[in-house]
């Protein structure tokens, strides 16, 4: 990207933002609905001021944090284990294919009839919400991966632990690690459903529902402003470690 | 191994029973409380009587119009501000940054505020979904036309076709199986969110239902829900999967070409 | 010595059985440089992967030295046709070349074995590239010298230059057949080129299709070190040319219901229960 093309795209962002300042300000639509971002900016930084609203950013972050974590752990090796084990995938492969596209919220409210509403259901969700993306996209890079890479290393009489840790991780890490983008994405949205509808154990979704029904929409614009921050800022740390992890990629898939 | 090969759906079909069964039996045994997981058959039935209910046609009447309303309302704004965006180089310009800094928002969080602005009920919910959806749409898109070989272009523009012609004719169907990918993304999602956004805020809809069935312990009934979902996830990929296939099998069919004439 | 000993493979689908090579015998000296001939489809790779140990044979057995080998031998290397698929994109072109034997010798050694092959193979000063930052020509140069780092005493080759452009195969077969004489080691070279066939080996096996059994066994009596033109300008080349060709193009060698018929080679007898 060019300086200039960088600059077109911050001034129009800008303007973008100029003319929501000027509808608001202009009264087209009322302050409940679309606050005007100069008073969501100062609503956003008082709440933080406060101290209010940072401790709700803790707990999503660590609610966040720990479930994806969990879901890594989890989904990873499971998926590996069902791209490579023929039996197992054979096994299960039925079940899998038909859940493959459930929406994932729909284990919410079973979770909440056998866990409660507590931080042990709402990192469980999460959790489930991730982790089933990950080992899918786990799973299908293990399957996919060429089978010729496959007899090279048993033309070398490569052991099968050096086969999985020489070829079988490495060919499979990149649609793994768009499963932990694809998961960390989702993740962040299923935290907060889920904070909302647990509705007492606090976090940003909690917030933001409770800013509404006391309709205070500014403070709850710059609460999503902030989700979607600490979305970012996890969804980067990611890119920047696959990119290091995985520096050939880039250049490979640009070929 | 050939064995398992060619018995592999008859191994797939006994593991399936025998999950099924666990989850029949262990309940039924009183292993597990049958309140918290009611056994398959107690589930299943209710599943199957959901399909005599009036009040259950319209949940689900309800929770697909929002989905692939949003979904196609989505498509209609992402595709072609894409094409856009992947053709002019201004267009792209101008627009990038305001979609990356778009594209992190937890569109859930929202769901609050657009009950604020809609009101509750379908025009909300479609909102969400459409947010939610736009954008992976709108990236999939400009990323097929970016990688539209030129020379589709050029030979189009030596024929002497008009720029209108040109988007309509080389670079939508040329970008379609990156934006056919965009697409089943966004389904996905539309689904995820639509049921997200009926369970936080609603009064109908599957994704109400299961959170409501719950909340008065009928439990049986919210299994019969979650199945229902599970159902439904399953039953829209395989529609976007047939239509799919019939927009761009052309291109599964020269992928394939290419691929037996490597070796 | 490479002994292979009536071997048979057979595919079986639902009820079809599909005879891909039948009762295949013969047997290669220490050092020589073997071609394999036959038509597409003929069961040429199928025969190498038996020998490379990347596929059980339904019958019939391969010995090296008299003792029969299971699963890919310690003195094989195989090398891929379709090389850059072979090839990890994930490693350098040294990391390539280094991985058959990092875990076997000292790391510096590795790394000296590797750049020598490296060298020897004509890409020096390409080490630190990945292999998909070669060209076609290239990545096959680096799956070769990865295949001779391990120095292996037999070397199986699966069209190795078949997808490559007419002038950069040239300059890789004289490469390979430079590298052979400093270093002669027993090679198998799988081709349905008739000229590369000839042009490179001391014999010629060629296999007929359908099923895939050798039907004639043909010694290369063309003077070393041989040259692209001057070789290839040599009358007993024509001469060995013609008669590949008569071989490979009469139904007798393939083509669809052409078994049995024509001049009756040896061991083109389709035993009925090939299977077993």
């Amino acid at each position: 990207m060019t300086k200039l093309s960088r600059l077109t795209g911050l001034i129009c962002l800008l303007a973008i933002v100029g003319l929501w300042e000027a509808v608001a300000r202009l009264g087209w639509v009322t302050p409940q609905q679309l606050p005007a971002p100069s008073i969501i900016a100062i609503a956003g930084w008082s709440d933080i001021a406060d101290g209010d609203m940072l401790g709700q950013v803790w707990l999503t972050a660590q609610h966040l944090v720990v479930s994806f974590t969990l879901a890594a752990v989890i989904g990873v090796p499971v998926g590996f284990a069902l791209g490579r084990v023929r039996l197992l995938y054979a096994a299960l492969e039925p079940m899998i294919e038909f859940l493959r596209p459930m929406p994932v919220i729909a284990i919410l409210p079973i979770a909440v009839l056998i866990l409660g509403l507590g931080n042990v259901m709402i990192d469980s969700v999460i959790a489930f919400g991730a982790g089933w993306v990950i080992l899918l996209h786990a799973m299908d890079g293990a399957r996919g991966i060429d089978p010729v890479l496959i007899e090279t290393g048993k033309t070398f009489r490569v052991s099968r632990l050096r086969r999985f840790v020489t070829i079988i991780l490495p060919a499979a890490a990149p649609q793994t690690f768009t499963g932990l983008r694809v998961g960390l994405g989702i993740a962040v949205i299923v935290t907060i459903v889920v904070e909302l509808v647990s509705g007492f154990a606090g976090g940003l979704g909690d917030y933001i529902g409770t800013l509404e029904g006391a309709l205070r929409t500014p403070e709850a614009y710059a609460g999503i402003g902030l989700v979607s921050l600490i979305g970012y800022a996890l969804g980067q740390s990611l890119l920047l470690l696959e990119h290091r992890l995985m520096a050939w990629h880039r250049g490979y898939t640009r070929q | 191994m050939s064995f398992i090969r060619s018995r592999s759906w008859l191994l797939g079909l006994v593991t399936t029973l025998l999950v099924l069964a666990v989850w029949q039996i262990l309940p039924q045994a009183g292993i597990i409380d049958k309140q918290f997981i009611p056994p398959f058959s107690d589930a299943f039935r209710h599943f199957v009587a959901e399909w005599a209910n009036n009040a259950f046609y319209g949940d689900l009447g309800a929770t697909l119009f929002r989905i692939i309303g949003g979904f196609a309302l989505a498509a209609a704004i992402g595709i072609p501000a894409g094409l856009a965006m992947g053709y002019w180089a201004l267009g792209y310009n101008m627009f990038a940054l305001t979609v990356d800094v778009i594209r992190p928002l937890p569109t859930t969080a929202l769901v609050p505020i657009a009950a604020l602005i809609f009101g509750i009920g379908n025009g909300m919910h479609i909102f969400v979904v459409v947010l939610a959806t736009t954008v992976p749409i709108l990236l999939a898109t400009i990323d097929g036309v970016r990688n539209v070989d030129p020379l589709l272009v050029d030979t189009a523009r030596t024929l002497g076709q008009t720029t209108a012609r040109i988007f309509r004719t080389v670079l939508l169907p040329a970008a379609m199986p990156s934006i056919a990918t965009g697409l089943r993304v966004a389904v996905a999602i539309a689904l995820i969110v639509g049921i997200s956004s009926e369970m936080m805020l609603s009064s109908d809809g599957i994704g109400h239902r299961v959170v409501y069935t719950q909340r008065m312990l009928q439990i049986p009934d919210l299994y019969a829900g979650v199945i229902t979902l599970a159902v439904l996830g399953f039953v829209l990929n395989r529609g976007f999967l047939a239509a799919e296939n019939w927009l761009i099998g052309w291109h599964r069919r020269a992928t394939s070409a290419d691929r037996s004439g490597e070796t | 010595m490479l002994e292979v000993r009536k071997l048979c493979k057979t595919y079986t689908r639902g009820k079809q059985a599909n005879v891909v090579l039948a009762d295949i015998e013969f047997t290669v000296p220490e050092g020589q440089f073997v071609a394999v001939l036959g038509p597409s489809g003929g069961g040429k790779s199928t025969l190498l992967r038996c020998l490379a140990g990347l596929m059980d044979p339904t019958s019939g057995s391969i010995a090296i030295n008299g003792r029969v080998i299971r699963g890919a031998p310690q003195e094989m290397v195989y090398v891929f046709q379709e090389y850059s698929r072979s090839l990890f994109p994930w490693r350098r072109l040294l990391g390539n070349v280094t991985y058959p034997i990092e875990t076997a010798v000292p790391k510096k050694m590795a790394l000296e074995r590797a750049l020598a092959m490296i060298d020897l193979v004509g890409l020096t000063g390409f080490a630190g590239h990945y292999p998909w930052e070669l060209s076609g020509g290239m990545q096959q140069r680096a799956a070769i010298a990865r295949a001779l780092v391990t120095e292996p005493k037999f070397l199986l080759m699966d069209e190795p230059f078949g997808a490559l452009d007419a002038q950069t195969r040239i300059q890789l077969e004289d490469t390979l057949l430079r590298i052979w004489t400093e270093t002669p080691r027993t090679i198998v070279f799988v081709t349905h080129d008739i000229d590369e066939a000839i042009y490179l080996a001391d014999r010629v096996i060629v296999l007929g299709a359908r099923p895939g059994r050798v039907i004639e066994d043909v010694t290369i009596e063309l003077p070393r070190p041989r040259h692209q033109i001057e070789t290839k300008e040599d009358r007993r080349f024509a001469d060995y040319r013609r008669h590949l060709f008569d071989l490979i193009l009469t139904p007798s060698a393939g083509g669809p219901g052409a078994d049995g018929q024509g001049p009756a080679p040896k061991a083109a007898r389709v035993p009925a229960n090939a299977a077993e």
